[in-house]
Protein backbone atom coordinates (compact mmCIF):
# COMPACT_ATOMS: atom_id res chain seq x y z
CA UNK A 1 0.00 0.00 0.00
CA UNK A 2 1.28 3.39 -0.71
CA UNK A 3 1.34 5.92 1.67
CA UNK A 4 0.39 9.45 0.48
CA UNK A 5 2.33 12.09 2.19
CA UNK A 6 1.28 16.11 2.18
CA UNK A 7 2.82 17.02 -1.11
CA UNK A 8 5.61 20.29 -0.69
CA UNK A 9 4.97 23.52 -2.53
CA UNK A 10 7.14 22.24 -5.62
CA UNK A 11 4.54 19.55 -5.99
CA UNK A 12 1.43 22.07 -5.37
CA UNK A 13 2.68 24.21 -7.98
CA UNK A 14 3.13 21.65 -10.59
CA UNK A 15 -0.53 19.87 -9.54
CA UNK A 16 -1.65 23.52 -9.40
CA UNK A 17 -0.27 23.58 -13.45
CA UNK A 18 -2.26 20.38 -14.28
CA UNK A 19 -5.20 21.01 -12.74
CA UNK A 20 -5.74 24.11 -14.15
CA UNK A 21 -4.39 22.72 -17.80
CA UNK A 22 -7.74 20.17 -16.99
CA UNK A 23 -7.96 18.01 -19.87
CA UNK A 24 -5.19 19.16 -21.75
CA UNK A 25 -1.96 17.27 -21.96
CA UNK A 26 0.92 19.40 -20.86
CA UNK A 27 4.56 18.87 -21.66
CA UNK A 28 7.98 19.09 -18.78
CA UNK A 29 9.06 22.07 -20.25
CA UNK A 30 6.12 24.15 -20.04
CA UNK A 31 5.11 22.50 -16.56
CA UNK A 32 8.68 23.69 -15.70
CA UNK A 33 8.17 27.00 -16.47
CA UNK A 34 4.94 27.89 -15.29
CA UNK A 35 5.47 26.16 -11.98
CA UNK A 36 8.95 27.75 -11.95
CA UNK A 37 10.82 24.70 -10.73
CA UNK A 38 14.13 23.01 -12.64
CA UNK A 39 14.27 20.26 -14.10
CA UNK A 40 15.63 17.97 -11.57
CA UNK A 41 12.61 18.95 -9.38
CA UNK A 42 9.95 18.10 -11.82
CA UNK A 43 11.23 14.88 -13.05
CA UNK A 44 11.16 13.21 -9.50
CA UNK A 45 7.57 14.99 -9.11
CA UNK A 46 6.24 13.62 -12.10
CA UNK A 47 8.07 9.90 -11.53
CA UNK A 48 6.37 10.07 -8.45
CA UNK A 49 2.93 11.35 -8.91
CA UNK A 50 2.74 9.08 -12.07
CA UNK A 51 3.42 5.36 -9.51
CA UNK A 52 0.64 6.93 -7.21
CA UNK A 53 -1.83 6.87 -9.93
CA UNK A 54 -2.39 10.85 -9.45
CA UNK A 55 -1.26 11.43 -13.16
CA UNK A 56 -1.17 9.49 -16.58
CA UNK A 57 1.30 9.94 -19.13
CA UNK A 58 2.04 9.46 -23.15
CA UNK A 59 4.20 9.89 -25.84
CA UNK A 60 2.82 12.55 -28.15
CA UNK A 61 4.46 12.47 -31.68
CA UNK A 62 5.77 16.38 -31.82
CA UNK A 63 3.79 18.26 -34.38
CA UNK A 64 7.90 19.64 -36.29
CA UNK A 65 9.98 17.06 -38.46
CA UNK A 66 12.53 15.61 -37.61
CA UNK A 67 11.75 15.99 -33.36
CA UNK A 68 11.21 13.29 -31.25
CA UNK A 69 8.27 12.16 -29.50
CA UNK A 70 7.14 14.25 -26.25
CA UNK A 71 6.03 12.78 -22.72
CA UNK A 72 2.51 14.94 -21.80
CA UNK A 73 0.74 14.27 -18.56
CA UNK A 74 -2.38 15.35 -17.36
CA UNK A 75 -4.28 14.15 -13.89
CA UNK A 76 -5.88 11.59 -13.62
CA UNK A 77 -9.49 11.15 -12.44
CA UNK A 78 -8.11 10.13 -8.82
CA UNK A 79 -5.26 12.71 -8.98
CA UNK A 80 -8.14 15.69 -9.27
CA UNK A 81 -9.85 13.74 -6.77
CA UNK A 82 -7.15 14.35 -4.19
CA UNK A 83 -6.31 17.61 -5.10
CA UNK A 84 -9.90 18.55 -4.12
CA UNK A 85 -9.64 17.08 -0.81
CA UNK A 86 -6.87 19.35 -0.02
CA UNK A 87 -8.89 22.89 -0.07
CA UNK A 88 -6.85 25.46 1.51
CA UNK A 89 -3.31 24.06 0.86
CA UNK A 90 -4.53 24.68 -2.59
CA UNK A 91 -5.71 27.88 -2.48
CA UNK A 92 -2.39 29.04 -0.73
CA UNK A 93 -0.64 27.44 -3.48
CA UNK A 94 -2.66 29.43 -5.96
CA UNK A 95 -2.13 32.53 -4.16
CA UNK A 96 1.82 32.34 -3.99
CA UNK A 97 2.08 31.71 -7.22
CA UNK A 98 -0.22 35.11 -8.34
CA UNK A 99 1.43 37.03 -5.73
CA UNK A 100 4.96 35.51 -7.55
CA UNK A 101 3.40 36.32 -11.40
CA UNK A 102 2.07 39.67 -10.19
CA UNK A 103 5.19 41.21 -8.04
CA UNK A 104 8.04 42.38 -10.79
CA UNK A 105 11.39 41.93 -9.88
CA UNK A 106 14.57 44.01 -10.16
CA UNK A 107 15.03 42.35 -13.08
CA UNK A 108 11.34 43.53 -14.69
CA UNK A 109 10.84 39.19 -14.76
CA UNK A 110 8.12 37.73 -12.36
CA UNK A 111 10.28 37.00 -9.45
CA UNK A 112 10.34 33.80 -7.83
CA UNK A 113 8.58 32.63 -4.80
CA UNK A 114 8.27 28.22 -5.20
CA UNK A 115 11.46 28.16 -6.90
CA UNK A 116 13.50 25.31 -5.58
CA UNK A 117 16.87 25.19 -4.09
CA UNK B 1 14.85 5.41 -19.53
CA UNK B 2 12.00 6.47 -20.77
CA UNK B 3 11.98 9.43 -18.72
CA UNK B 4 15.47 10.43 -19.74
CA UNK B 5 13.96 9.85 -23.42
CA UNK B 6 11.35 12.29 -22.06
CA UNK B 7 13.84 14.74 -20.38
CA UNK B 8 16.00 14.75 -23.90
CA UNK B 9 12.93 15.44 -25.92
CA UNK B 10 12.04 18.75 -24.17
CA UNK B 11 15.36 20.08 -24.45
CA UNK B 12 14.42 20.99 -28.48
CA UNK B 13 11.65 23.19 -27.03
CA UNK B 14 13.84 25.23 -25.23
CA UNK B 15 13.50 28.95 -26.61
CA UNK B 16 16.98 29.89 -26.19
CA UNK B 17 20.75 27.95 -25.86
CA UNK B 18 20.77 29.10 -21.91
CA UNK B 19 17.58 27.77 -21.42
CA UNK B 20 18.42 24.38 -22.81
CA UNK B 21 21.19 24.46 -20.67
CA UNK B 22 19.93 24.97 -17.68
CA UNK B 23 17.20 22.47 -18.24
CA UNK B 24 19.94 19.89 -19.23
CA UNK B 25 22.49 20.61 -16.21
CA UNK B 26 18.65 19.77 -13.72
CA UNK B 27 18.26 16.44 -15.87
CA UNK B 28 21.86 15.72 -15.72
CA UNK B 29 21.78 16.18 -11.62
CA UNK B 30 18.97 14.34 -11.55
CA UNK B 31 20.52 11.10 -13.29
CA UNK B 32 22.97 11.22 -11.01
CA UNK B 33 21.23 11.02 -8.06
CA UNK B 34 19.41 8.24 -9.50
CA UNK B 35 22.68 6.11 -10.53
CA UNK B 36 24.17 6.52 -7.10
CA UNK B 37 20.70 5.49 -5.54
CA UNK B 38 20.69 2.65 -7.90
CA UNK B 39 24.30 1.97 -7.14
CA UNK B 40 23.70 1.74 -3.00
CA UNK B 41 21.19 -1.26 -2.91
CA UNK B 42 20.19 -0.40 0.54
CA UNK B 43 18.88 2.79 -0.14
CA UNK B 44 16.26 1.46 -2.30
CA UNK B 45 12.75 2.09 -0.78
CA UNK B 46 11.09 4.71 0.88
CA UNK B 47 13.58 5.57 3.33
CA UNK B 48 15.88 6.89 0.33
CA UNK B 49 13.08 9.33 -0.89
CA UNK B 50 14.23 12.15 1.94
CA UNK B 51 17.62 13.42 1.58
CA UNK B 52 18.19 13.12 5.23
CA UNK B 53 17.28 9.01 4.45
CA UNK B 54 20.02 8.57 1.39
CA UNK B 55 22.84 10.44 3.50
CA UNK B 56 21.90 7.82 6.10
CA UNK B 57 22.33 5.29 3.89
CA UNK B 58 25.39 6.58 2.05
CA UNK B 59 27.20 7.37 5.67
CA UNK B 60 26.72 3.64 6.21
CA UNK B 61 28.13 2.70 3.09
CA UNK B 62 30.92 4.48 3.61
CA UNK B 63 31.64 2.98 7.04
CA UNK B 64 35.61 1.99 7.39
CA UNK B 65 34.82 -1.76 7.22
CA UNK B 66 34.27 -0.97 3.51
CA UNK B 67 37.01 1.59 2.69
CA UNK B 68 38.96 -1.87 4.53
CA UNK B 69 38.12 -4.38 1.49
CA UNK B 70 38.67 -1.42 -1.16
CA UNK B 71 40.73 -2.28 -3.77
CA UNK B 72 43.90 -0.01 -3.76
CA UNK B 73 42.47 2.48 -6.42
CA UNK B 74 39.45 2.74 -5.08
CA UNK B 75 40.70 3.59 -2.12
CA UNK B 76 43.54 5.70 -3.19
CA UNK B 77 40.33 7.68 -5.17
CA UNK B 78 38.42 7.72 -2.24
CA UNK B 79 41.64 9.65 -0.31
CA UNK B 80 41.96 11.89 -3.64
CA UNK B 81 38.51 12.47 -2.70
CA UNK B 82 38.42 13.53 0.37
CA UNK B 83 42.26 15.36 0.60
CA UNK B 84 40.71 17.80 -2.56
CA UNK B 85 37.91 18.39 -0.65
CA UNK B 86 39.31 19.38 2.37
CA UNK B 87 42.09 21.41 0.49
CA UNK B 88 38.33 23.47 -1.35
CA UNK B 89 37.00 23.70 2.60
CA UNK B 90 40.59 25.76 3.23
CA UNK B 91 40.33 27.58 0.21
CA UNK B 92 37.10 28.49 0.48
CA UNK B 93 37.26 29.19 4.29
CA UNK B 94 40.65 31.39 3.98
CA UNK B 95 39.67 33.33 0.71
CA UNK B 96 41.23 31.99 -2.39
CA UNK B 97 39.53 32.82 -5.41
CA UNK B 98 36.22 31.27 -5.69
CA UNK B 99 37.02 29.66 -8.61
CA UNK B 100 40.00 27.37 -7.52
CA UNK B 101 38.13 25.24 -5.49
CA UNK B 102 36.16 24.34 -8.18
CA UNK B 103 39.10 24.06 -10.80
CA UNK B 104 40.38 21.36 -8.50
CA UNK B 105 37.02 19.46 -8.34
CA UNK B 106 36.51 19.30 -11.64
CA UNK B 107 40.12 18.11 -12.42
CA UNK B 108 38.96 15.52 -9.72
CA UNK B 109 36.19 14.90 -11.33
CA UNK B 110 38.23 14.46 -14.72
CA UNK B 111 41.00 11.84 -13.35
CA UNK B 112 38.42 9.82 -11.90
CA UNK B 113 36.38 9.25 -15.06
CA UNK B 114 39.90 8.60 -16.59
CA UNK B 115 40.61 6.32 -13.94
CA UNK B 116 36.98 4.42 -14.54
CA UNK B 117 37.51 3.94 -18.38
CA UNK B 118 41.99 2.90 -17.77
CA UNK B 119 41.85 -0.97 -18.53
CA UNK B 120 43.07 -1.38 -15.09
CA UNK B 121 42.92 -5.11 -14.83
CA UNK B 122 45.27 -5.31 -17.90
CA UNK B 123 47.12 -2.67 -16.72
CA UNK B 124 47.75 -4.64 -13.18
CA UNK B 125 48.58 -7.83 -15.28
CA UNK B 126 50.18 -7.37 -18.70
CA UNK B 127 53.71 -6.86 -18.03
CA UNK B 128 53.90 -6.27 -21.17
CA UNK B 129 52.05 -3.61 -22.03
CA UNK B 130 53.56 -1.95 -18.49
CA UNK B 131 56.95 -1.76 -20.68
CA UNK B 132 55.38 -0.57 -23.67
CA UNK B 133 53.62 2.18 -21.89
CA UNK B 134 56.87 3.13 -19.47
CA UNK B 135 58.72 3.37 -23.01
CA UNK B 136 56.28 5.81 -24.18
CA UNK B 137 55.33 7.81 -20.92
CA UNK B 138 59.34 8.65 -21.03
CA UNK B 139 59.42 9.50 -24.52
CA UNK B 140 56.23 11.45 -24.15
CA UNK B 141 58.19 13.24 -21.00
CA UNK B 142 61.41 13.87 -22.86
CA UNK B 143 59.61 15.64 -26.15
CA UNK B 144 58.27 17.91 -23.45
CA UNK B 145 61.33 19.16 -23.12
CA UNK B 146 60.62 21.05 -26.62
CA UNK B 147 57.67 23.17 -24.84
CA UNK B 148 58.30 26.82 -24.09
CA UNK B 149 59.41 27.05 -20.53
CA UNK B 150 56.90 29.42 -18.56
CA UNK B 151 58.70 32.70 -16.67
CA UNK B 152 58.42 32.68 -13.33
CA UNK B 153 57.94 28.37 -13.39
CA UNK B 154 59.51 25.28 -13.12
CA UNK B 155 58.61 22.64 -15.64
CA UNK B 156 56.87 22.68 -19.08
CA UNK B 157 53.44 23.10 -19.00
CA UNK B 158 51.81 21.67 -21.93
CA UNK B 159 48.30 23.85 -23.02
CA UNK B 160 45.32 21.70 -23.79
CA UNK B 161 42.94 24.22 -25.35
CA UNK B 162 41.65 25.96 -22.16
CA UNK B 163 43.58 23.95 -19.77
CA UNK B 164 47.46 23.96 -18.68
CA UNK B 165 48.85 20.66 -17.14
CA UNK B 166 52.30 20.17 -16.25
CA UNK B 167 53.62 17.58 -18.09
CA UNK B 168 55.93 16.07 -15.19
CA UNK B 169 53.34 15.71 -12.84
CA UNK B 170 51.07 14.04 -15.25
CA UNK B 171 53.46 11.34 -16.77
CA UNK B 172 56.33 10.63 -13.74
CA UNK B 173 54.15 9.15 -11.12
CA UNK B 174 52.52 6.44 -13.58
CA UNK B 175 55.70 5.65 -15.48
CA UNK B 176 57.46 5.29 -12.35
CA UNK B 177 55.42 2.64 -11.01
CA UNK B 178 54.72 1.51 -14.29
CA UNK B 179 58.43 0.27 -14.57
CA UNK B 180 57.40 -1.72 -11.84
CA UNK B 181 57.58 -5.58 -12.95
CA UNK B 182 54.72 -7.30 -11.47
CA UNK B 183 55.72 -9.50 -8.59
CA UNK B 184 55.36 -13.15 -9.95
CA UNK B 185 56.31 -12.00 -13.60
CA UNK B 186 59.19 -14.15 -15.14
CA UNK B 187 59.09 -13.32 -18.38
CA UNK B 188 61.71 -10.60 -18.39
CA UNK B 189 63.03 -10.30 -22.25
CA UNK B 190 61.33 -6.82 -22.55
CA UNK B 191 62.35 -5.30 -19.37
CA UNK B 192 65.36 -3.21 -21.01
CA UNK B 193 61.73 -0.90 -22.75
CA UNK B 194 60.75 -0.01 -18.88
CA UNK B 195 64.46 1.20 -18.26
CA UNK B 196 64.53 2.94 -21.36
CA UNK B 197 61.54 4.54 -20.45
CA UNK B 198 63.11 5.82 -17.01
CA UNK B 199 66.40 6.38 -18.44
CA UNK B 200 64.53 9.17 -21.24
CA UNK B 201 62.18 9.88 -18.18
CA UNK B 202 65.29 10.87 -16.03
CA UNK B 203 67.02 13.04 -19.05
CA UNK B 204 63.94 15.14 -19.60
CA UNK B 205 63.96 15.92 -15.76
CA UNK B 206 67.65 16.69 -15.90
CA UNK B 207 66.77 18.88 -19.40
CA UNK B 208 63.76 20.76 -16.76
CA UNK B 209 65.76 21.16 -14.15
CA UNK B 210 63.53 19.08 -11.71
CA UNK B 211 65.71 17.61 -8.88
CA UNK B 212 63.31 16.90 -6.15
CA UNK B 213 61.90 14.49 -9.19
CA UNK B 214 65.09 12.94 -10.09
CA UNK B 215 65.28 12.19 -5.80
CA UNK B 216 61.93 10.87 -5.74
CA UNK B 217 62.83 8.58 -8.80
CA UNK B 218 66.22 7.90 -7.32
CA UNK B 219 64.69 7.05 -3.99
CA UNK B 220 61.66 5.02 -5.02
CA UNK B 221 64.17 2.61 -7.71
CA UNK B 222 66.41 2.30 -4.71
CA UNK B 223 63.70 1.06 -2.49
CA UNK B 224 62.71 -1.30 -5.11
CA UNK B 225 66.23 -2.47 -6.00
CA UNK B 226 66.32 -3.26 -2.24
CA UNK B 227 63.33 -5.42 -2.27
CA UNK B 228 64.88 -7.13 -5.15
CA UNK B 229 68.35 -7.37 -4.85
CA UNK B 230 68.84 -9.44 -7.93
CA UNK B 231 67.44 -6.45 -10.00
CA UNK B 232 71.09 -4.81 -10.80
CA UNK B 233 69.60 -2.27 -13.73
CA UNK B 234 67.11 -1.14 -11.43
CA UNK B 235 70.07 0.09 -8.61
CA UNK B 236 71.75 1.17 -11.46
CA UNK B 237 68.62 3.70 -12.57
CA UNK B 238 68.64 4.44 -8.74
CA UNK B 239 72.18 5.87 -8.42
CA UNK B 240 71.85 7.63 -12.23
CA UNK B 241 68.55 9.12 -10.72
CA UNK B 242 70.53 10.72 -7.53
CA UNK B 243 73.40 11.46 -9.68
CA UNK B 244 71.19 13.45 -12.27
CA UNK B 245 69.43 15.36 -8.76
CA UNK B 246 72.40 16.75 -7.65
CA UNK B 247 73.27 18.32 -11.18
CA UNK B 248 70.31 19.55 -11.80
CA UNK B 249 69.69 21.21 -8.52
CA UNK B 250 73.27 23.17 -9.33
CA UNK B 251 70.66 24.77 -12.04
CA UNK B 252 67.65 24.63 -9.71
CA UNK B 253 65.86 27.70 -8.23
CA UNK B 254 63.31 27.77 -5.36
CA UNK B 255 60.12 28.78 -7.58
CA UNK B 256 58.23 31.80 -5.80
CA UNK B 257 56.18 30.97 -3.22
CA UNK B 258 52.18 31.35 -4.18
CA UNK B 259 49.54 31.27 -1.95
CA UNK B 260 47.19 27.96 -2.36
CA UNK B 261 49.43 26.31 -4.08
CA UNK B 262 52.86 25.86 -2.28
CA UNK B 263 53.13 25.50 1.62
CA UNK B 264 49.04 25.22 2.17
CA UNK B 265 49.47 23.41 5.30
CA UNK B 266 51.72 26.38 6.77
CA UNK B 267 49.95 28.69 5.36
CA UNK B 268 46.62 26.79 7.06
CA UNK B 269 48.49 26.83 10.35
CA UNK B 270 50.04 30.52 9.46
CA UNK B 271 47.10 32.20 8.98
CA UNK B 272 45.28 31.61 11.99
CA UNK B 273 43.09 29.19 10.76
CA UNK B 274 41.45 27.54 13.24
CA UNK B 275 43.44 24.25 14.47
CA UNK B 276 40.36 22.22 13.59
CA UNK B 277 41.07 23.32 9.71
CA UNK B 278 44.63 22.76 10.39
CA UNK B 279 43.87 19.37 12.25
CA UNK B 280 42.18 18.26 8.80
CA UNK B 281 44.72 19.56 6.15
CA UNK B 282 47.26 17.21 8.26
CA UNK B 283 44.99 14.77 8.08
CA UNK B 284 44.11 15.07 4.26
CA UNK B 285 48.09 15.07 3.89
CA UNK B 286 48.56 11.78 5.21
CA UNK B 287 45.19 10.35 3.89
CA UNK B 288 47.38 10.64 0.43
CA UNK B 289 50.25 7.86 1.65
CA UNK B 290 46.62 5.70 2.98
CA UNK B 291 46.54 3.22 0.27
CA UNK B 292 50.19 1.89 1.31
CA UNK B 293 48.09 0.47 4.66
CA UNK B 294 45.97 -1.28 3.46
CA UNK B 295 48.02 -3.15 0.28
CA UNK B 296 51.50 -3.79 0.00
CA UNK B 297 51.52 -3.06 -3.65
CA UNK B 298 50.16 -0.03 -3.12
CA UNK B 299 53.46 0.85 -1.35
CA UNK B 300 55.85 2.56 -4.30
CA UNK B 301 52.87 4.59 -4.42
CA UNK B 302 52.39 5.71 -1.04
CA UNK B 303 56.52 5.94 -1.17
CA UNK B 304 56.09 8.13 -4.15
CA UNK B 305 53.73 10.27 -3.01
CA UNK B 306 55.14 10.53 0.24
CA UNK B 307 57.96 11.80 -0.92
CA UNK B 308 55.77 14.21 -2.67
CA UNK B 309 54.37 15.69 0.21
CA UNK B 310 57.59 16.03 2.39
CA UNK B 311 59.35 17.83 -0.40
CA UNK B 312 55.99 20.02 -0.57
CA UNK B 313 56.09 20.94 3.26
CA UNK B 314 59.34 23.36 2.61
CA UNK B 315 58.03 24.87 -0.90
CA UNK B 316 60.40 22.34 -3.45
CA UNK B 317 57.87 21.33 -4.72
CA UNK B 318 54.07 22.83 -4.73
CA UNK B 319 51.07 20.87 -1.73
CA UNK B 320 49.72 18.07 -4.40
CA UNK B 321 45.64 18.10 -4.17
CA UNK B 322 45.27 20.21 -0.96
CA UNK B 323 46.45 23.38 -3.01
CA UNK B 324 45.30 24.43 -6.36
CA UNK B 325 46.90 22.49 -8.97
CA UNK B 326 44.92 19.89 -11.31
CA UNK B 327 47.80 18.18 -12.51
CA UNK B 328 48.75 16.65 -9.14
CA UNK B 329 45.44 15.22 -8.80
CA UNK B 330 45.63 13.85 -12.28
CA UNK B 331 49.05 12.55 -11.70
CA UNK B 332 47.90 10.98 -8.28
CA UNK B 333 44.91 9.44 -9.64
CA UNK B 334 46.00 8.17 -12.50
CA UNK B 335 49.23 6.88 -11.15
CA UNK B 336 46.70 4.52 -9.25
CA UNK B 337 45.73 2.66 -12.78
CA UNK B 338 49.42 2.24 -12.54
CA UNK B 339 49.98 -0.23 -9.43
CA UNK B 340 51.23 -3.62 -10.19
CA UNK B 341 48.55 -6.02 -9.36
CA UNK B 342 48.36 -7.66 -6.01
CA UNK B 343 47.07 -10.87 -7.77
CA UNK B 344 50.37 -11.54 -9.41
CA UNK B 345 52.03 -13.14 -6.54
CA UNK B 346 53.13 -16.30 -7.46
CA UNK B 347 51.53 -18.73 -5.11
CA UNK B 348 53.79 -21.14 -3.26
CA UNK B 349 53.70 -25.02 -4.15
CA UNK B 350 53.12 -25.91 -0.43
CA UNK B 351 49.21 -24.48 -0.94
CA UNK B 352 48.24 -23.02 -4.32
CA UNK B 353 44.95 -23.82 -3.43
CA UNK B 354 44.61 -22.24 0.03
CA UNK B 355 46.61 -19.07 -1.88
CA UNK B 356 43.95 -18.89 -4.82
CA UNK B 357 40.85 -19.08 -2.48
CA UNK B 358 41.93 -16.27 0.22
CA UNK B 359 41.17 -12.60 -0.79
CA UNK B 360 44.23 -10.84 -2.75
CA UNK B 361 44.96 -7.89 0.54
CA UNK B 362 44.38 -11.22 3.37
CA UNK B 363 46.60 -13.30 0.73
CA UNK B 364 49.81 -11.03 0.84
CA UNK B 365 49.46 -10.11 4.54
CA UNK B 366 49.41 -13.21 5.72
CA UNK B 367 51.05 -15.82 3.69
CA UNK B 368 54.18 -15.86 5.90
CA UNK B 369 53.08 -16.86 9.76
CA UNK B 370 50.02 -18.77 8.36
CA UNK B 371 52.63 -20.93 6.29
CA UNK B 372 54.56 -21.54 9.48
CA UNK B 373 51.69 -22.05 11.84
CA UNK B 374 49.67 -25.08 9.85
CA UNK B 375 50.32 -28.08 10.75
CA UNK B 376 52.09 -30.64 8.49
Amino acid sequence: MTRTRAPSQQALAVLLVLADAGEEWRHGYDIATQADIKSGTLYPLLMRLEAQGQLQAVWQESPTPGRPPRHAYRLTEAGRAWLAGMGEALEQARARRHAAQTQPSWAGTAASSTRSS
Amino acid sequence: MQWARAMAAELDEAPSAKAACGFALGCLGLALRLRLSALLPSSSGRGARSKAGALANLSGRLRLQHLRHATAPRLGAACACLAVLAGGVFMVSAGAPKAWPWMNGVSLAFALASLALLPRQRLQTDARLRERLSLLLGSLLLASCALEASEGLNGRWLRLGPVTVQAVWLLVPSLLLLSARPAGATDCSHAHRSHLGVLLAMAALWAQAEPSWLLLMGLVLLARSACRPHHRAETLLACLALLAAGLSSQNWRMPTRQAFVDQVLLQAWSQGSSLVLSGLMLAALLMIVLPAWRHRHAREHSLLWAGVVLLSLPGFLPTPLLGMGGSAILGYVLSLAALPGPGLHAPSRAQPQAAQQAPPARRERHRGPRHRLRPR
